[in-house]
């Protein structure tokens, strides 16, 4: 059995800390619950798992907290066997907590969480369960651990002076972006080191390419893959600067009203972690050629998933923070993130620091590069299809009146809305419906439908003749 | 009306960085999409899960828009939420403005070329007030005469006012409501064939009244066949495939691979693709008929006082917390662009003084003896600053707690009512009483915060009853002064959905009521999916 497959928890205190509203209350004398406990390992599923007595039971809930995060994330319990509960799913607990929704996905290792049941009974009632604390691990690998000033870092592959090395960047890193943020962690970040990469993107991000690392501030863990055989400085020092900058400039910046814009967070971990170097300026010396540099404005949600503005947005971030820190200074600059823990807008971040808003800011940086910044090319209209013929050319009113359809070869007509609707009569049917037209036909073919509209004349006419002429016969 | 499934925001607390030391290989090149299989399909679609097949059953937006290419009713919506004909062909209304008389299409049938009868139309709609399983929105039926006696079995199925004759399809309202043309429009209220009434229950339908038969393959992929019987014609589009499991990746990054023709995406990413040149013009934005609320539970203490739902209401800054957060401020409970609207600022003041003296005088002075309450949310939004903000402002305590959507489903539809929850909710019909009445009126089954109040009901009653637009929106006007005094919810933001659609692809329209005709769709000359 592998060493954690089974969490079994503690239980700490009585588990009375949530109180529920009147008359679903907690009951004094609930169903008893058995000591919980938690599967979460990965490559398996999340699995909560208790003993509950009782009589009446109606629904079982696990209570889900992420550590540090207010937000309560409710997994229902499908799995009933005699008096034992089980609730799974294959969630993200740190994104679920985060977006207050079940997100879908795997949940990080390390990260740490407390749990409970919750039973509620016929009348609504509901009862707790005790506390239990958890945390994900990825068991496969036997871990290392050295704890050194603000970081512990995890590794299986190496010696001692492999996991020494990614510390000691580490610890650099986070000395560097705190001193210049003013901000201290509260707590050491984890580094998860793998061997290889695939070791790595198993864990924590199966479904993307070329990740060399990610930081997840919500839980202060950072993962990484570096070879054993490479020192951490050589192959992963400005990847893990960088990713270690945004745990800093998150704790900087964190709070529950609004984000930093994009650029300006991915363009401060640039910056601190290798600078504005040619490599990024060729991005953008390119795009200022081409004249597709992206205005910051299209930078602040999510980052290009096209690959080449991809790297653009990398560029242009840090590009756009250089020329901030060279106009106002660089302590101008880290007010300017500062002020983010405030829950400011950009807007207000922007006039404090500088006077201007962000749009000024952007146009004095198109500026500097002899640009002017380029309009939006969406979004645009879409192109309307193909309708059925009696849905063209006239409106049904927007309240309740009769709809006529038009009559053969005129115009289309519809009621009046108001003041003269008559009593129920039939209408005469259109001489041509629409209805189960002939398969493959097509829907709008204005020239079919005359045709057919003029068949039905003549036969109508037709018709009429005929009886005509029969009845002066008679 | 539907309760509407957020696109969960992308994680926004985990930084990615690529490796600038490795192969410069396309970013999430490739990413094999569960059910991939770009060759059969003339059009591949983002689609949201299906909770459901069945129609009476179904009470999300996402289920919605899928049933609605599988299943037509009378009536139905154009791109531009107009109310057109479908299966009714025409339809009379008498003196008394309550009685409706649809008469069906000649011809029409079901995809097996049975002819769809008046009654089928009558079982389909009874089934949402199936006394012994109603619909979570049976309330779009609360204006047919009996419909709720019916559904509460105090009466049979015969004194409902839901009648065949012939063709037609008989409809007596017990008020003439002016909106109930739109109500026939909703997808809840298609017309299923009875053959296939008990297998859609846990399975696609094999019969439908609708444009196209759908498939569902366990591999994230629902295949939606065009029905050649279809009233309107064989869609132009012979097979479209729903893409319900992207795979771990973006909507936007499947598009830009010709892995989509058409899938909505966040307004996250909707920010670069406006300056995108390939991807920018065949961005699309929709102005939705969508509502995010918080509502109350009125029937228990704390919040069956309205001091303390008005303090709540007061002591958040509404327009910031959504503003900052990127969202559109609500101003009422009617989105913008909907009949009946007056476009007026409905919500109590942001007075945080106001709020702390309501508070004192509900008994919760600095919120002494207030006990903790639950917000009960799927991913709305805001929940955490708002509760932060009633922490800060009033010295109460809010606890989060986030669902599975399904789950909140079956929270709502079991009646066990949290005492505070947060609710998207998109119109099924674009009318004011779609908000009005289905949520707030008295007995609506939408109305899950049990709120009751005459004056309103009255005037809702009022305002359904007339057909004269400017007289029904200055009644809706009154009525939502009501709720400024009664919060008895209150409301936060609108919706705009973003999309990307295949430059070619005609008639991929959204409207606002959170549908696209697939029926309408069709590629233009020399274009096509892949191409």
């Amino acid at each position: 059995m592998s060493r954690t497959a089974m969490f079994i928890s503690c239980a700490v205190g009585m588990a009375l800390t949530c109180v529920f509203l009147a008359p679903a209350s907690v009951r004094a004398a609930g169903p008893a619950f058995g000591t919980p406990s938690v599967t979460a390992e990965l490559g398996q599923q999340l699995t909560f798992s208790s003993t509950i007595d009782g009589d009446d039971i109606q629904s079982v809930d696990v209570l889900i907290h992420l550590e540090g995060n207010p937000t309560t994330v409710i997994l229902n319990s499908g799995v009933q066997i005699n008096d034992e509960y089980q609730a799974q799913a294959d969630i993200d607990i740190a994104s679920s907590a985060e977006c207050a929704c079940l997100s879908p996905g795997i949940t990080a290792p390390n990260t740490h969480f407390d749990f409970q049941f919750r039973a509620t009974n016929s009348d609504g009632g509901t009862s707790l369960g005790p506390v239990a604390q958890g945390v994900f691990q990825d068991n496969r690998f036997q871990w290392q651990t050295l704890s050194e000033d603000q970081v512990v870092v995890h590794w299986y592959a190496g010696d001692q002076a492999f996991g020494k090395s990614a510390a000691d960047v580490a610890n650099g890193a986070i000395d560097t972006a705190s001193q210049l943020l003013g901000v201290t962690l509260d707590k050491p970040v984890d580094l998860f080191v793998y061997n290889t990469e695939d070791d790595m993107r198993s864990a924590i991000s199966p479904d993307r390419e070329n990740v060399a690392g990610e930081a997840h501030p919500d839980i202060d863990t950072m993962y990484v893959w570096i070879p054993s055989d490479q020192g951490a400085e050589t192959f992963a020092g400005t990847l893990i600067r960088h990713e270690l900058t945004h745990l800093v400039f998150h704790r900087a910046v964190d709070n529950p009203y609004n984000g930093v814009p994009r650029w300006l967070d991915e363009g401060t971990a640039v910056y601190l972690s290798e600078g504005y170097t040619s490599y990024w300026q060729g991005f953008v010396n390119d795009a200022v050629a081409n004249k597709t540099l992206i205005p910051l404005d299209g930078l602040s949600g999510l980052f290009p998933s096209v690959q080449s503005e991809f790297y653009l947005a990398y560029g242009e971030a840090v590009a756009a923070v250089d020329f901030f820190i060279r106009t106002y200074g660089d302590q101008t600059f880290w007010n300017l993130v500062k002020s983010y823990a405030n829950g400011v807008s950009d807007d207000e971040a922007f006039s404090a620091a500088t006077g201007s808003d962000v749009e000024a800011f952007n146009s004095a940086w198109f500026q500097s590069l002899g640009l002017t910044p380029q309009s939006p090319v969406g979004p645009q209209p879409g192109a309307t299809g193909p309708l059925p013929p009696d849905w063209v050319g006239f409106d049904v009113p927007p309240t309740l009146s009769p709809y006529l359809p038009p009559p053969p070869g005129g115009p289309a007509t519809v009621q009046p809305t108001q003041g003269t609707i008559g009593g129920v009569h039939e209408t005469a049917r259109p001489a041509s419906g629409s209805g189960n037209p002939a398969a493959g036909a097509s829907q709008s073919d204005p020239t079919s439908i005359l045709l057919i509209l003029g068949l039905v004349v003549a036969l109508i006419v037709g018709t009429f003749a005929v009886g005509v002429a029969l009845r002066g016969r008679s | 009306m539907s309760l509407q499934r957020r696109i969960a925001a992308p994680r926004a607390a985990v930084w990615a960085l690529l490796t600038v030391f490795a192969a410069l290989g396309v970013i999430a090149a490739c990413v094999p999409v569960a059910g991939q299989d770009t060759g059969a399909a003339d059009a591949r679609i983002g689609s949201s899960d299906v909770y459901t097949w069945d129609p009476a059953r179904q009470s999300d937006s996402g289920t919605a828009s899928v049933l609605a290419q599988v299943y037509d009713g009378l009536t139905a919506f154009d791109a531009d939420s107009n109310v057109r004909p479908d299966l009714a062909r025409t339809w009379q209304v008498d003196d008394s403005g309550q009685r409706i008389t649809f008469q069906l299409r000649p011809g029409a049938a079901y995809s097996d070329g049975t002819p769809i009868a008046a009654q089928d139309v009558v079982d389909s709609w009874l089934r949402l007030i199936d006394p012994q399983n109603p619909s979570a929105l049976a309330s779009l039926l609360a204006d047919v005469q009996g419909a709720t006696d019916y559904q509460q079995g105090k009466a049979d199925a015969s004194a409902v006012g839901l009648h065949a004759d012939g063709d037609r399809v008989i409809v007596d309202l017990r008020r003439s409501a002016s909106y109930f043309l739109s109500v026939t429009a909703s997808p809840s209220l298609a017309v299923v064939p009875p053959s296939i009434v008990s297998e859609i229950q846990s399975t696609p339908p094999t019969v439908v009244s609708g444009a196209y038969i759908p498939t569902a393959p366990s591999d994230g992929t629902i295949h939606l066949a065009a029905n050649p019987q279809y009233w309107a014609g064989t869609p132009a589009l012979a097979n479209i495939d729903l893409v319900t499991d992207y795979g771990g990746t973006s909507g936007a990054q499947l598009f830009d691979q010709d892995q989509l023709d058409y899938t909505s995406i966040g307004s996250g990413d909707a920010s670069w693709i406006s300056y995108d040149a390939n991807l920018g013009p065949q961005l699309r934005q929709t102005d939705s008929f969508g509502l995010s609320y918080y509502g109350f539970n009125t029937t228990i203490a704390p919040f069956d006082d309205s001091n303390v739902r008005r303090a709540f209401a007061e002591a958040v800054d509404w327009n910031r917390v959504v503003t900052l957060a990127g969202g559109t401020p609500a101003t009422s409970m009617v989105p913008p662009g909907v009949q009946g609207g007056d476009g007026q600022d409905h919500r109590p003041a942001y007075n945080v003084a106001d709020a702390q003296a309501l508070m004192a005088a509900a008994g919760f002075a600095n919120g002494q003896n207030f006990p903790a309450v639950t917000l009960a949310t799927y991913g709305v939004g805001y929940e955490q600053t708002v509760a932060k903000e009633l922490h800060d402002n009033l010295g109460v305590t809010v606890d989060v707690e986030a669902l599975d959507f399904e789950d909140y489903l079956g929270l709502v539809a079991n009646s066990r009512t949290p005492t505070l929850w947060a609710l998207s909710w998109i119109a099924d019909y674009p009318h004011a009483h779609d908000f009005l009445g289905l949520l707030l009126e008295t007995g609506s089954t939408s109305n899950t915060g049990k709120w009751s109040n005459a004056r309103y009901d009255d005037l809702i009653a009022q305002a359904a009853a007339t057909t004269d637009v400017d007289a029904q929106t200055a009644l809706y006007s009154q009525a939502q002064e009501i709720l400024t005094q009664e919060v008895p919810a209150i409301p936060v933001s609108y919706d705009q959905s973003w999309a990307l659609s295949r430059n070619g692809l005609q008639g991929a329209l959204q409207s606002g009521v959170g549908l696209i005709r697939y029926a309408g769709m069709q590629w233009a000359p020399g274009t096509g999916s892949g191409q």
